[in-house]
């Protein structure tokens, strides 16, 4: 019930349209009732990138469509979408009710690409899953449509001579800092003397073109494993699998010397890298020990997120400023616990995405700091615990290029967490004073 | 797990080690020969494809027989009329769908898979239909059998998008139709053609022939022949009706099985010959709906002349 109250994200076609909408360059076009769309822009305010949110090409499909199949809508709706919206690839994306009536989505993207159109075809009807199933779906979709499908635009980093990386896991319908977090990857992956080909971000359709040419395929999460699964079988790409992005200079350091190995780089240039990495990290935080002494020491969270959030915040609380973790809900493995083992982490974890549980475990909890989204801030009110919001939905904080990932990722966390123990140090000072006058 | 991944945890490991499976979909073609037997309900798709099915096996190829259709009964006869579970039974059940599960191993190793459906009346079968095949691909199950042929017999009556499912997506790349030379037989075969003439153009299969079954009438060959002729197809072979067909099927056999010597046995045995040979395929061009009543009707005056001829005695001619 708790759940249906608050849905945390969205079906698998929601999954498809946040993955689609963060690729600069491409289209998606809707082949659904009139709803589908629009319940993701509404759902999720921020979104939408190049195209998306409340502009979203769809074929708003009737009962005539229902009855007599939908394919010549979605036809018409390919072809006027090209006609306005200037793409370098459009995604036409199926429904609930267009894999019911057995609509011919291929076909439809096949015959247009026959006519020169850069049109690709992804079956995400909304009951397959949830949104990292239609993320994995859509994904698996481009994979195979890529090398057939000339792209618009010519990709510009071809020219480059260093090896390219692609990025894979980091899912923007559940990472709301998805866009920082990259920038900061990209700015480590060539740091260390790599191209770091970024699919979220300026130039994402470009980089998409790119993508069976890369050296490696660097996963963050499970949820690029299949992607790059496919592209190894397909291309023979190698891989190297993370449980998370990297967060603060231990794991740089860690994933620096992993893709100097895997890439044969110069590792004296990346060592050069990271100690210059360090040496920035250590005059930001030389005037932040004493605080950490005075306020911060000890202190109790617990963390709601998909796994890769709560593997990334949660290590590196725990590890850099002694956090004790009394709760991690890993959201995203609720429905696919069985098929793959969840995470053994070190502090007690639970796999839901059920509002009520989640706030039943935060409630018993009783910890002082909540790494979460904003669906639990009101319960971090109730509890007078200090809320820090990192994972989807974000509806209390404007994102821009904020990032939890890296050494800037690291630097940015320890600002929040030093504040929030400000924070709770002026709440028990107010209670101390109060209980004086008393 | 292949030994172009590494691994590295900055955190923990997943107790199991649990590599995800890739999702499957319509990448690369898989490997084999995909084939799609359509027909009119009871007009022996299932006995001809499994057949079929049966002299290719025999004749050394590696073959999957896959019934599409909700009664889930099309390999009955290759595999002693066992129960097997079908596809969508497993679906139901919730678990995760293993291979071994839903799939049976009949005569000379023919892999034997029921796609099932639901309950007669309620939920949609042609979703159904088209949530097995998928599934199928995903479990990488040509991948791991690799086979020579795969045969679909799927109901034939192509009633929604479902049932046209094989047909498409570049899941087979060639259709044949059993049919009779009785009108209503003819008619759904009509109807596949249109389906066919639909998916072809992008990408889906064409029509590898007509298949005539259970022929009795003088006139039934002329039949086919002349709908053949003017659908622009071909006709890949003609099984007279016999008591031999229906014998062994009463012993839940198939004919090449339980009578491997019989004249119809080897008619099977050209039949499957030639459907693995044939690589002429074609979009069929279907008759309209009143075109397919003038033919009917000229075919009616036709039968009905050769019926006096025969037997001499005037039939009561129907009025026009």
């Amino acid at each position: 019930m708790a759940n249906i109250l608050h849905p945390r994200a969205g079906c698998a076609l929601h999954g498809a349209l946040a993955t689609l909408e963060a690729i600069e360059g491409v289209v998606p076009i809707v082949h659904a009732n009139a709803g589908c769309a629009i319940q993701h822009a509404l759902a999720n305010r921020d979104c939408g990138g190049y195209v998306g949110g409340l502009a979203t090409p769809a074929s708003n499909i009737v009962d005539k469509q229902v009855i007599f199949g939908g394919g010549s809508r979605l036809r018409e709706q390919i072809k006027n979408t090209v006609k306005v919206i200037d793409g370098q690839l459009y995604v036409a994306l199926g429904s609930c009710e267009c894999a019911m009536v057995g609509d011919d989505l291929g076909g439809m993207a096949r015959e247009a690409a026959e006519q020169g159109l850069p049109v690709v075809a992804s079956n995400v009807a909304g009951f397959h899953g949830d949104v990292y199933c239609g993320h994995e779906r859509v994904w698996r979709d481009l994979i195979d449509a890529l090398p057939d499908v000339t792209l618009a635009a010519p990709s510009h980093a071809e020219a480059d001579a260093r090896p390219a990386v692609n990025l894979f896991g980091l899912f923007p319908g559940g990472n709301p800092y998805y866009k920082g977090d990259l920038e900061e990857l990209r700015r480590i992956v060539e740091g260390i003397g790599a191209r770091a080909n970024v699919f979220y971000g300026p130039g994402g359709a470009a980089a998409l073109q790119a993508l069976p040419r890369a050296a490696l395929n660097v996963v963050f999460s499970r949820w690029g494993e299949a992607a790059a699964a496919r592209l190894e079988e397909k291309y023979g790409t190698p891989q190297l699998v993370f449980d998370a992005a990297p967060l603060g200079l231990e794991e740089v350091a860690l994933f620096a010397q992993a893709l100097v190995e895997k890439l044969d780089l110069d590792a004296a240039a990346a060592e050069r890298f990271v100690e210059r990495e360090e040496a920035l990290a250590e005059y930001f935080l030389l005037g932040a020990a004493d605080r950490y002494f005075d306020e911060a020491v000890g202190k109790s969270a617990a963390l709601v997120g998909d796994s890769e959030t709560v593997l990334r915040i949660g290590g590196f609380l725990a590890r850099a400023f002694g956090v004790d973790i009394r709760a991690a809900v890993l959201t995203d493995r609720a429905a696919d616990a069985e098929e793959m083992p969840l995470p053994a982490l070190p502090w007690p974890t639970r796999a839901t995405a059920d509002a009520g549980e989640i706030d039943a475990i935060l409630r018993e909890s009783g910890v002082e700091l909540i790494f979460a989204s904003s669906l639990e801030a009101p319960v971090a009110r109730d509890l007078g615990a200090v809320f820090l919001p990192v994972s989807h939905p974000v509806l209390d904080r404007a994102i821009t290029i904020d990032t939890y990932v890296g050494a800037r990722g690291a630097l940015r966390l320890t600002r929040d967490f030093l504040t929030a123990a400000r924070q709770i140090a002026r709440v028990g000072e107010a209670r101390l004073l109060a209980a004086i006058r008393v | 797990m292949s030994d172009n991944v590494n691994r590295i945890s900055f955190h923990a490991r997943p107790a199991g080690g649990g590599k995800p499976v890739a999702a499957g979909g319509a990448a690369s073609a898989p490997p084999g020969t995909h084939i799609a037997i359509y027909g009119k309900g009871g007009i022996g798709k299932s006995t001809t494809t499994s057949n079929i099915s049966a002299a290719l096996a025999e004749a050394g190829y590696k073959v999957i027989q896959i019934g599409c259709d909700p009664k889930s009964d099309s390999t009955n006869t290759l595999r002693g009329n066992h129960y097997l579970p079908t596809i969508l039974d497993s679906v139901r059940g919730g678990n995760k769908v293993h291979l071994a599960d839903i799939s049976a191993t009949g005569f000379k190793g023919i892999l034997c898979i029921e796609s099932g459906g639901p309950v007669p009346g309620v939920g949609c079968a042609g979703r159904g239909i088209n949530a097995a095949v998928t599934l199928l691909r995903e479990l990488r199950l040509f991948e791991e059998f690799k086979p020579d042929y795969v045969l679909y017999d799927v109901l034939g009556d192509v009633v929604c998008g479902g049932f046209a499912v094989p047909i498409r997506d570049g899941i087979t790349d060639r259709a044949y139709v059993v049919t009779s030379s009785d009108f209503m037989a003819i008619y759904a075969a009509n109807n596949l053609f249109k389906a066919i003439n639909k998916y072809a153009p992008t990408g889906g299969a064409k029509l590898g022939g007509v298949i005539g079954n259970g022929l009795s009438a003088v006139y039934s060959n002329a039949i086919i022949d002349d709908f053949a002729d003017r659908t622009g197809t071909c006709v890949a072979g003609y099984v007279p009706r016999s008591l031999v067909v229906s014998q062994s099927e009463l012993y839940g056999k198939t004919v090449i099985e339980a009578n491997p010597k019989s004249e119809h046995a080897d008619i099977y045995r050209a039949l499957a010959r030639h459907i693995a040979d044939n690589d002429d395929l074609v979009i069929p061009q279907p008759l309209g709906t009143n075109d397919l009543r003038d033919w009917a009707r000229d075919w009616g005056d036709r039968v009905f002349n050769l019926d006096n001829l025969e037997t001499g005695a005037p039939a009561a001619r129907v009025a026009a």
